[in-house]
């Protein structure tokens, strides 16, 4: 202990700690800390273990949402058809569609907001330090729309020989692609806008159109390091696509479709009563796919031990040190956006989608399953990112063509015995 | 409405096409390359070719326009801006393009009535054309597709064995 600790928290550290630290009772990292901190960890954990109570039990309160909303789809056309029969039915579906995209647009909006806080709640935990903790009074949760607020009434800063055109074209065309992508996923049953026959194969197409954008906001800033930025980042993608493609093949093979509504319907049911015929739990190949997929998919969405394209300690901010403001926020949204995409389609195709993990906690709804799962592996892209150190360019496309890519050829022969099944 | 959305398209396909050529700047050509295809990835989706809208996508918005991208930032800033976008070669590239003009017109004057016929209706509509294309792949042109493969991989060989350095004695060695 420190000489200036006053007498009171030495007696409680002795008190309270001594004995448990003998015991081994106390974590690690605490050991020299305030004699506190395991107390309000312990706090901290049973906050936490209500938040989760109270949300499944919220959920299972408001049942499926999904059927409610396809009963309203058929009201509604109904509506349209008694009160304005003159209203051809294809624009009374496009106002429909429209609809589904500005609610896909919020989740958008909404997960940037909370995944930023969250990140920062969970790298300072993870470093012992608190975060944000005073704007909107319980843990900093304002956090995020003060920062917001911030940047939109930032000053558009940019280099004078910039290419203007393509400087603001890029971050819409980075930002666009992950709103279409959304389309097609199924957040709990009849929950997605689109069930798409080629779903896997569109989200796979619409994310790499992000990159056109990336390599765009590279080039048009008129910096050598946002330029290495774009280029490492191009690569990097391409690379990275070919496992990750390859990862789901077998998924797709047992499903025997290509659309996640019905990847995720494939895996419902229970192996003996019990567990649970999800992707990542067939022997062997599940689990290599699983985290060929987990690893690829950390790498596209530019996140460290894959952020080379960033990499703050060598290109200062990579491909988006020229942007402020706006055009900077749209890019970090974006990455969220992408992360929480990516975890999403993970748990469609590995994790049984809306499937509750035991029979009798399906009284618990699809949707609430499917959020929880997707934002338990954002949880894991978080904790990767606050744990591994960076891979440097060249390791990075050993570890991918060398590694990672041959690993995917040889899980789909051990996927061919289930087909057979 | 399609008449709409296919007039829409084509007339972006055709500026973008024109913009590709035209401009001095060679990412904005790379760039209108890019919009050039996806806009025909949005024709191939009016046809309800959803297998080939987002293979279209996948590969050359994702792929060909992006390496070409790519390509064209690896060279550099002083290549960006040539003089002028013709050269001496001008006439015997407006012959080739015109001979190609008229192939493909001749070719779609013929097939006319076959176009007619394996053209999905409104009627398949919505109908997903992948089993049907997996089913072709995997059935009558099993061996044409095998034979493109090989072929693709060792292009694929080949060129890794082309751009890797080799010492005097002609042995591939490492970087």
């Amino acid at each position: 202990m420190a000489e200036n600790v006053s007498p009171v928290t030495l007696e409680l550290y002795q008190k309270h700690s001594k004995a448990k630290v003998a015991a081994g009772r106390l974590w690690p990292t605490e050991q020299w800390a305030n004699p506190w901190s395991l107390r309000s960890y312990r706090r901290g954990a049973m906050v936490l273990a209500a938040i989760v109570v109270l949300g499944f039990g919220l959920g299972a309160l408001i049942r499926e949402i999904g059927p409610a909303l396809t009963g309203l789809h058929h009201f509604y056309l109904q509506l349209v058809q008694d009160k304005a029969p003159q209203v051809p039915v294809w624009a009374a579906q496009a106002l429909w569609s429209l609809a589904k995209a500005v609610v896909i647009l919020g989740i958008v909006m909404l997960n940037g907001l909370f995944l930023v806080w969250w990140e920062r709640k969970i790298s300072a935990h993870i470093q012992s330090r608190l975060g944000p903790m005073f704007v909107g009074g319980w843990h900093g949760w304002l956090q995020t729309i003060a920062d917001a607020i911030k940047l939109f009434l930032k000053e558009d800063a940019a280099p004078g020989i910039r290419d203007a055109w393509l400087h603001t074209l890029a971050p819409a065309l980075v930002f666009i692609p992950v709103l279409i992508c959304f389309a097609p996923v199924p957040f709990g049953r009849e929950l997605e806008a689109v069930n798409l026959d080629i779903g896997v194969l569109y989200i796979f197409a619409f994310t790499g159109v992000s990159v056109l954008g990336v390599i765009l906001a590279g080039w048009a800033s008129a910096n050598k390091y946002s330029l290495l930025g774009g280029l490492r980042s191009a690569a990097q993608f391409v690379s990275y696509e070919l496992p990750r493609a390859f990862s789901v093949v077998p998924v797709i093979a047992l499903a025997g479709s290509l659309s996640l509504t019905k990847i995720a319907a494939v895996q419902e049911g229970y192996w003996l009563g019990f567990f649970p015929k999800w992707f990542v739990f067939y022997p062997i190949a599940g689990p290599i796919s699983f985290v060929i997929f987990l690893i690829a998919s950390v790498s596209e969405t530019n996140r460290v031990p894959f952020d080379i394209a960033e990499a703050e300690s060598e290109l200062v901010a990579g491909f988006h040190t020229e942007y402020s403001g706006m055009k900077w926020a749209f890019f970090f949204l974006t990455e969220y956006a992408y992360v929480f995409l990516s975890c999403a389609i993970m748990t469609t195709f590995f994790l049984g989608g809306g499937g509750a993990p035991l029979p009798w906690l399906g009284l618990v709804p699809s949707w609430i399953w499917f959020f929880g799962k997707t934002l338990f592996l954002v949880f894991c892209f978080m904790w990767f990112r606050w744990t591994f150190p960076r891979l440097r360019i060249d390791r990075l496309m050993d570890f991918n063509w060398k590694f990672l890519l041959p690993w995917s050829f040889v899980n789909i022969l051990f996927a061919v015995p289930y087909l057979f099944l | 409405m399609m008449q709409v959305l296919f007039y829409f398209f084509a007339a972006i396909i055709l500026v973008s096409a024109l913009g590709v050529v035209l401009l001095k700047n060679v990412v904005h050509s790379a760039l209108l390359l890019g919009l050039c295809l996806a806009m025909v990835a949005g024709l191939y989706g009016l046809l309800s070719a959803d297998f080939l809208f987002a293979a279209q996508v996948l590969i050359y918005v994702g792929a060909i326009a992006l390496l070409f991208l790519f390509v064209v930032l690896l060279c550099g800033r002083r290549a960006e801006f040539s003089e002028k976008p013709l050269n001496q070669a001008a006439p015997a590239g407006l012959l080739a393009a015109l001979t190609a003009l008229a192939l493909l017109a001749g070719v779609i004057v013929q097939s006319k009535a076959a176009l007619r016929l394996i053209m999905p209706g409104p009627s398949q509509a919505g109908a997903s054309t992948i089993v049907s294309i997996g089913n072709a792949i995997l059935g009558p042109f099993a061996v044409g597709m095998e034979i493109v493969g090989f072929i693709l991989l060792t292009a694929l060989v080949g060129a890794v064995l082309l751009t890797k350095r080799s010492d005097k004695t002609g042995d591939v060695k490492e970087e």
